[in-house]
């Protein structure tokens, strides 16, 4: 038996589909997910440039002007541009047409760097600021050691999530990606 | 492109050109459940490329592209289970003098499971009889390496075969 006689086989195939597929339910299914896909990505987006512009409008609107808290103000908006960057830099990787599935491939395996990259400085751009500025705030209040704990305790767990997200999911998918390209473009450079 | 327009070229590929994506799905999932899973994938990421096709190649090259890109990537995230039982409402009857051929190709099928994640991508086109530029064009890498793979997958394939109709299977 040689290949010619395996495509003979393989073209024994007729049209007839393997399943009688319900296209309504099909449909609806196909818009709900990809829908939700794109709303959990502005979802977080836009949840958190709302934070970072809100609690720096919030600063400079009850404060007493001083000189940490415009500063602090000033970082908390950046935090907001530098989110609204990124969504910008995503958007724009979305909308090039890749014509290959190499190409389908470099391109997630950009859009996986996005998000270990985001994943990773999440600390500075993000948790260190936040930080900076409720600590500051509270040693002016001087609050009760409770507080302090909560507080602590939440900026603690934030980064380990982010940790736990980096570690289970953004890395091994980008690897993933990256030994599936080696896969792909192997083979020459061996033989 | 309305979302009328959107949705009745996702319905007309899918009417003409299910077959396809179904080869694709055959080749990667072996369970009655995961060819649902990853079937509904893949016609989520159809239905996704509609505004972007251009017309630019064949609907079925674009299809296969999408399908098979879909495929490779769902591979990795097998474990993930959702129920999408509501999509199907029955399997095709199969008819007893089709047995045997369906035989043979269940053993191909299940060959070119065998195969790995490009390989079966590859094997797919070529039994569809995709030239190596077109391959190469799908893939994005070189023909001369497409020319390398398919050596290395027919070899197999037809030295696979050998065995099982040795064996009198």
């Amino acid at each position: 038996m040689d290949f010619k006689d395996l495509q003979k086989v393989w073209n024994q195939q007729t049209n007839e589909p393997m399943y009688i597929i319900d296209q309504q339910a099909l449909y609806q299914q196909i818009q709900r997910r990809a829908k939700q896909a794109d709303l959990i990505a502005k979802t977080n987006e836009w949840g958190m440039m709302t934070i970072a512009v809100l609690t720096s409008i919030l600063l400079l609107w009850i404060g007493k002007d001083t000189a940490y808290q415009i500063l602090a103000s000033v970082a908390m908006l950046g935090t907001g541009v530098y989110v609204f960057w990124q969504r910008r830099l995503r958007l724009a990787s979305l909308s090039q047409q890749p014509d290959s599935i190499l190409e389908e491939l470099d391109q997630a395996i950009t859009n996986a760097n996005y998000l270990v990259r985001f994943a990773q400085t999440f600390v500075y751009w993000f948790l260190l600021p936040t930080a900076a500025v409720t600590i500051f705030r509270m040693t002016q209040k001087e609050a009760d050691p409770w507080r302090w704990l909560f507080i602590l305790g939440a900026f603690l767990l934030s980064f380990l999530i982010v940790r736990w997200e980096l570690i289970s999911k953004h890395r091994p998918r980008k690897r993933a990606l990256e030994e599936l390209k080696e896969t792909l473009t192997r083979e020459v450079t061996e033989s | 492109m309305s979302e009328q327009e959107h949705k009745a070229i996702f319905e007309e590929w899918l009417h003409q050109y299910q077959a396809l994506l179904f080869k694709v799905v055959r080749a990667y999932a072996t369970q009655k459940a995961d060819q649902e899973d990853l079937f509904q994938e893949v016609c989520l990421q159809v239905w996704r490329s509609v505004p972007r096709f251009k017309g630019a190649s064949a609907v079925t090259t674009w299809l296969y592209r999408i399908a098979l890109h879909t495929a490779i990537t769902w591979k990795r995230k097998i474990n993930k289970r959702e129920e999408f039982s509501i999509l199907y409402e029955q399997e095709m009857p199969q008819d007893d003098t089709s047995s045997n051929k369906n035989a043979q190709l269940e053993w191909l099928f299940a060959e070119i499971t065998r195969l790995d994640k490009i390989d079966r991508s590859l094997a797919l086109l070529l039994l569809d009889g995709f030239s190596y530029k077109e391959m190469a064009e799908i893939m994005g890498i070189s023909e001369s390496n497409v020319g390398v793979k398919i050596y290395r997958i027919k070899k197999q394939l037809t030295q696979r075969a050998q065995k099982h109709q040795a064996h009198g299977l």
